[in-house]
């Protein structure tokens, strides 16, 4: 299924340029990448809520979070290359979990980025962790 | 009264045909009785004759006619026999008229008729004969044909006209000698005579109780011209028993040596009681009695030239008479008279050459009748005898020839004379000397032509006068109708002389000179004159009569105009040769003073003039000497022709002012704005610096002062400038804060033009502004877009910016992948994803299994060890400039139908292989399994529905219980697959070996 009419925000606002589609007749919304202000303002208190502790379980507090950059995501081309955490919620009954992969590198600090999927009121949000 | 007429019925059938068909209706009284030329054995033919439309006439019925008959018919012929026997044949025999009446009459039908004899047919029936005797040959005798009532309708009429041989005798020594083959009628017999008993005990008519004969009569003949010879007897009575014999003699004596040739004595009875020799039997002999085959005739008989015959005719019945008619080719011996008439066809008042010298056997003599219309009633002998005849018509001569023994015979021809025709119709001519003369011509037929009154050959063809000579010619003409040539006419030709005159003189004139009247003579007397001109423009008509009139001349040509004038002279209906004289007008010169001049004021003038000699021009001017006219002035010069005639023209020289040019106001406008210079004062205006009077333009910079030329519509001209001065104004400019991205993309436009008071924007985006400072407009759609500012400053002036393409909108990728498989399961867990997208160039996967996400292109993913169940896989797509697109797809992984079938077990009480037992794995229901096994019979021996509980191979129940032979065995299962709930089935076969 394609949902062509989802409200999408570019996260690639560090490596470029950035875009918002808005349809203001749903309240659905995919996004991933970079969390900027204008996509923090689309989330519910709940769904950030819900984004806060995914963060938390990473190891990080929510206002020294760093957003992925260019020379970071470049580098993804091969999976293992970082080590990556990833930590997801799923709004609908409360279902989370979380994985870890090791890479074959390190970063000095921990970089994110996020997954947002709302649909019909169900919220799920991943954060991945490279680290 | 009706005579004879000709009723002509012509129908017209649908498809075109015609068809004509000829009915008679009679001559209505004796003295238009219609004529029979040919009575021996004569008929009309069926139908010929009829009496609808005729009337009873003046003379009172016939004996034998009804009271109430109303018509009759009349018919006349001259008698050439002492005998005659007349038919009329209606309904069923040959016309369709009822109860036909006939009778005979003699005497002449002016003075009075008689009436010889009456016959009428009986009631109902259509034919009636009647026979009469004792008739004087030569004389005319009347024919009646009527009805016993009123009927009326066609019918045949036939005659016989004859001299029968002497009455036969009831013995053969009263043997009746027949001289020819016309019939014989006998009308009453009387008994068998003083010896009833001649005919030959041999003979059919043998009776040998009593006599041979009841009624007979005895004829006798010599054979003439050999042949055939059939005989037809008829009785009058259809109902009498006809019996005859035919004897060949030894001579000429019925009673000597005879030799029976043919007898009939057959009762068959034919329709009118016939009996005779005919061309189709074939026997010789009939016997009283009707046996099949016999019909009363028998074989015809071959005579032989010189014998003779004889034949013995017996009416069996009664004594009433019959009639005999001979035929076939063979002829009788006796009087043959023959006529040679030449011609049979002559004109009234000629004469015909009657010769009987070609008669044979008529050693009794020959005896003519030439009464009807001959110059002489008769005469005798072979002759020749020349007849002549004053009288059209149709004529008959007959000849009567008598032989040795004393037998009568006649011949007769019919001569036709022909009436001499009335000469032909003619009408003189009259014809002028030397005119061209035609054929003669008269009204008639087969004209013949002579050159004079008598006397001479004619000749058929039509002589033509001559014309050469005057004086009067005649020709004489006739016409030959039925070969009679009728008088000459005289046709008179009068041929008149040639008139002459004398030849008037020629005559030479200019144009509009009074030419006299011009008198014609001649020598003949009573002439007239005629003329023709063919050149009516030198003011004469085109003809007239008498002398040639005065008129004015008249030449509007550079050219002589030569009139020829033909003058006819005539004297009665005969014109002469035209005389010719010529009357020529000499042109007037073409003297031309040039064209009209128009010329601007204080400009010179030349005027010379052409065409003619010794110019004079009014006004002081001198020919060809140059001055200047103060005003419009009409010139006027005359001059000569070398022939003497005299003419002139003039000229008219105009003087033209000199018009008053102004090219309008300075202007000041703004840069780049249009201007349009108009001059005035003048007709039309040429600019320089390219500009077109009254058409805009944008004025170069560099520019300021402009010069019109203004011409006026004389051609004169002169000139005027004007000066244009521009304001001056600021350059337009402004910026855009982004020039490139998605849709919606903003951008936002700073003005940047100074000293703007007002502005006007056109985004390209369908959008626009009027805001001088910064103005946001967002586009929406794919594409680039031009962006104008146009701005107006305090002098008035404007000026504006379009920047080309200065903002960009891009189109978004279009996501879209492919998994491979969609469907996993335990043992096949791995998916890779095939990314199909248009337009992206990075990429962010979820697997939903909340796994890692993953950035890569087409990215592999393994499912291992999850939960069955489906897993939402979402993608998201980035283009160069950020814009984006997602797409998702469900992975399955499902459970897989996992299960073995052995095909052997071994049940032999050992510990290895005891069980048939079907191992399921996964993918089943166990709680939906039936295993069944049967024999070769298709007899169930087991059954199971445990997966864990086999086959060892037993069969039977409680003691009875054993152990089943080696062999196959098949088995079937079904089950339910966990997956989908679909029941399946599967045969196959297990070998027991113990």
């Amino acid at each position: 299924m394609k949902y062509l009419t989802f409200f999408t925000v570019l996260f690639l606002t560090n490596f470029g340029f950035s875009q918002v589609f808005y349809n203001s007749s749903s309240n659905n919304l995919r996004y991933a990448g970079v969390l900027t202000e204008e996509v923090s303002c689309l989330l519910s208190e709940s769904e950030k809520q819900l984004l806060n502790e995914c963060i938390l379980k990473c190891g990080i507090t929510p206002d020294s979070v760093i957003w992925i950059t260019k020379e970071v995501y470049d580098q993804l081309d091969d999976p293992d290359y970082y080590s990556t955490k990833v930590v997801y919620i799923s709004s609908s009954n409360k279902v989370g979990g979380e994985n870890f992969y090791v890479g074959k590198n390190t970063l000095e600090k921990p970089q994110f980025m996020v997954f947002f999927d709302r649909y019909n009121e169900d919220f799920e949000v991943i954060v991945q962790m490279y680290y | 009264m009706i005579s004879r007429l000709l009723i002509r019925f012509r129908l017209n059938i649908l498809v075109g045909v015609t068809l004509s068909m000829h009915v008679f209706a009679q001559g209505d009284d004796c003295l238009t009785a219609l004529q029979l030329t040919t009575v021996s054995n004569y008929c009309s033919g069926a139908g010929f004759y009829t009496n609808v439309g005729s009337t009873i006439g003046t003379w009172g019925n016939a004996t034998c006619f009804g009271a109430t008959t109303t018509e009759d018919v009349w018919f006349q012929f001259t008698a050439t026999g002492t005998d005659v026997l007349i038919s009329v044949g209606g309904v069923g025999n040959g016309g369709t008229l009822l109860n036909p009446s006939v009778a005979i009459y003699n005497g002449d039908c002016t003075t009075g008729v008689n009436e010889q004899g009456c016959a009428s047919a009986a009631f109902g029936s259509g034919i009636v004969q009647l026979y009469e005797g004792a008739m004087l040959q030569g004389n005319i005798y009347y024919i009646r044909v009527s009805t016993t009532d009123a009927n009326e309708g066609t019918f045949e009429l036939c005659v016989n006209n004859y001299t029968p041989s002497a009455n036969p005798g009831a013995d053969c020594g009263g043997a009746a000698f027949l001289c020819n083959q016309n019939p014989v009628s006998v009308g009453t017999l009387s008994g068998g005579g003083l010896d009833n008993d001649e005919p030959e005990s041999n003979s059919c008519l043998e009776n040998a109780f009593g006599a041979d004969e009841g009624n007979s009569s005895w004829f006798y003949w010599t054979c003439g011209t050999a042949g055939t010879f059939t005989i037809d007897i008829t009785p009058l009575n259809p109902m009498d028993d006809i019996d005859f014999i035919v004897y060949q003699l030894n001579n000429a004596n019925p009673c000597g040596p005879r030799t029976i040739l043919r007898c009939n004595a057959s009762s068959c009875l034919n329709a009118n009681g016939s009996t005779g020799l005919s061309l189709t039997d074939i026997d010789i002999t009939e016997d009283p009695n009707c046996d099949p085959g016999e019909n009363a005739y028998c074989q015809f008989i071959n005579m032989t030239a010189g014998t003779s015959y004889a034949i013995l005719v017996n009416n069996f019945s009664a004594n009433m008479g019959f009639t005999v008619n001979f035929g076939g080719t063979g002829t009788f011996q006796g009087p043959n008279p023959n006529i040679v008439a030449t011609p049979v066809t002559i004109c009234a008042g000629s004469s015909v050459v009657f010769n009987g010298s070609t008669s044979t056997n008529v050693a009794g003599g020959l005896n003519w009748n030439f009464s009807n219309g001959g110059s002489q009633p008769s005469a005798t002998g072979a002759g020749p005898h020349s007849i002549s005849y004053s009288n059209p018509g149709t004529y008959t001569a007959i000849l009567n020839g008598i032989d040795f023994a004393g037998c009568s015979s006649t011949e007769s021809v019919t001569i036709t004379v022909n009436p001499i025709p009335a000469a032909p119709s003619v009408t003189s001519l009259n014809y002028c000397q030397n005119a061209t003369p035609s054929l003669l011509t008269a009204a008639g037929t087969n004209l013949l032509w002579y050159p004079t009154a008598t006397g001479g050959v004619g000749s058929a063809t039509a002589p033509t006068p001559s014309t050469a000579n005057a004086g009067t010619f005649s020709f004489y003409v006739s016409q030959t109708i039925n070969g009679c040539e009728s008088p000459r006419a005289q046709l008179d030709v009068f041929v008149a002389p040639t008139p002459t005159m004398d030849v008037p003189i020629n005559v030479t004139a200019c144009p509009g000179e009074l030419i006299p009247l011009v008198a014609f003579t001649s020598t003949f007397s009573n002439i007239t004159y005629a003329w023709s001109n063919d050149n009516t423009t030198i003011g004469l008509a085109a003809n007239g009569a008498s002398s040639l009139p005065s008129f004015t001349s008249l030449n509007s040509t550079n050219n002589d105009l030569i009139a020829t004038i033909s003058v006819t002279p005539t004297v009665g209906t005969c014109s002469g040769s035209p005389i010719n004289f010529t009357i020529t007008i000499h042109p007037l010169p073409p003297i031309n003073a040039g064209n009209d001049l128009s010329i601007c004021d204080g400009e010179s003038a030349t005027l010379s003039a052409i065409g003619g000699t010794n110019y004079n021009w009014n006004n002081g001017i001198q020919n060809g000497v140059q001055f200047t006219p103060a005003n419009t002035t009409t010139y006027t010069v005359t001059g000569n022709s070398t022939d003497g005639c005299i003419n002139s023209d003039q000229v008219v020289v105009t003087v033209n002012p000199i018009p008053t040019v102004f090219a309008g106001n300075d202007i000041t406008i703004c840069p780049g704005a249009s201007v349009i210079l108009t001059g005035s004062g003048a007709s039309t205006y040429s600019w320089n610096n390219s500009v077109t009077n009254g058409i805009s333009f944008i004025p170069s910079s560099t520019i300021t002062t402009y010069t019109v030329i203004g011409t006026s519509l004389a051609g004169c001209t002169s000139t005027d400038d004007v000066n244009i001065l521009f304001n001056t104004i600021e350059t337009v400019s402004f910026s855009p804060d982004n020039t490139l991205g998605c849709a919606p993309l903003l951008v936002n436009f700073t003005n940047t033009t100074l000293n703007a008071v007002s502005c006007s924007w056109d985004f390209g985006n369908g959008t626009t502004s009027t805001n001088c400072g910064t103005v946001p407009s967002t586009f929406l759609q794919v594409g680039c877009y031009d962006v104008s500012l146009t701005v107006t400053f305090a002098n008035g002036c404007t000026n504006s910016l379009t920047q080309q393409n200065i903002v960009c909108v891009e189109a978004p990728p279009i996501a879209s992948f492919v998994a491979t498989p969609s469907i996993l399961n335990e043992y096949d867990s791995q998916a890779t994803f095939n990314n199909t997208t248009n337009g992206g160039v990075s990429y962010i996967w979820n697997f939903g299994d909340s796994t890692a996400l993953s950035t890569l292109v087409n990215p592999e993913h393994d499912y291992a060890g999850l939960p069955l169940g489906n897993y939402l896989v979402t993608m998201i797509a980035f283009s160069t400039s950020g814009c984006v697109d997602s797409v998702t797809s469900i992975i399955q992984i499902k459970e897989d139908l996992v299960f073995y079938i052995p095909n052997c077990f071994t049940p032999d009480d050992d510990e290895f292989n005891q069980f048939f037992q079907p191992v399921f794995t996964s993918g089943f229901d166990p709680y939906d399994y039936n295993l069944f096994i049967y024999n070769r019979w298709g007899e169930l021996i087991f059954e199971s529905h445990d997966t864990q509980f086999g086959w060892n191979g037993s069969y039977g129940s409680n003691s009875e219980i054993e152990i089943v032979q080696d062999g196959i065995y098949t088995w079937k299962i079904e089950f339910k697959t966990s997956d989908t709930d679909e029941r399946k089935m599967i045969v196959g076969h297990v070998n027991v070996l113990r």
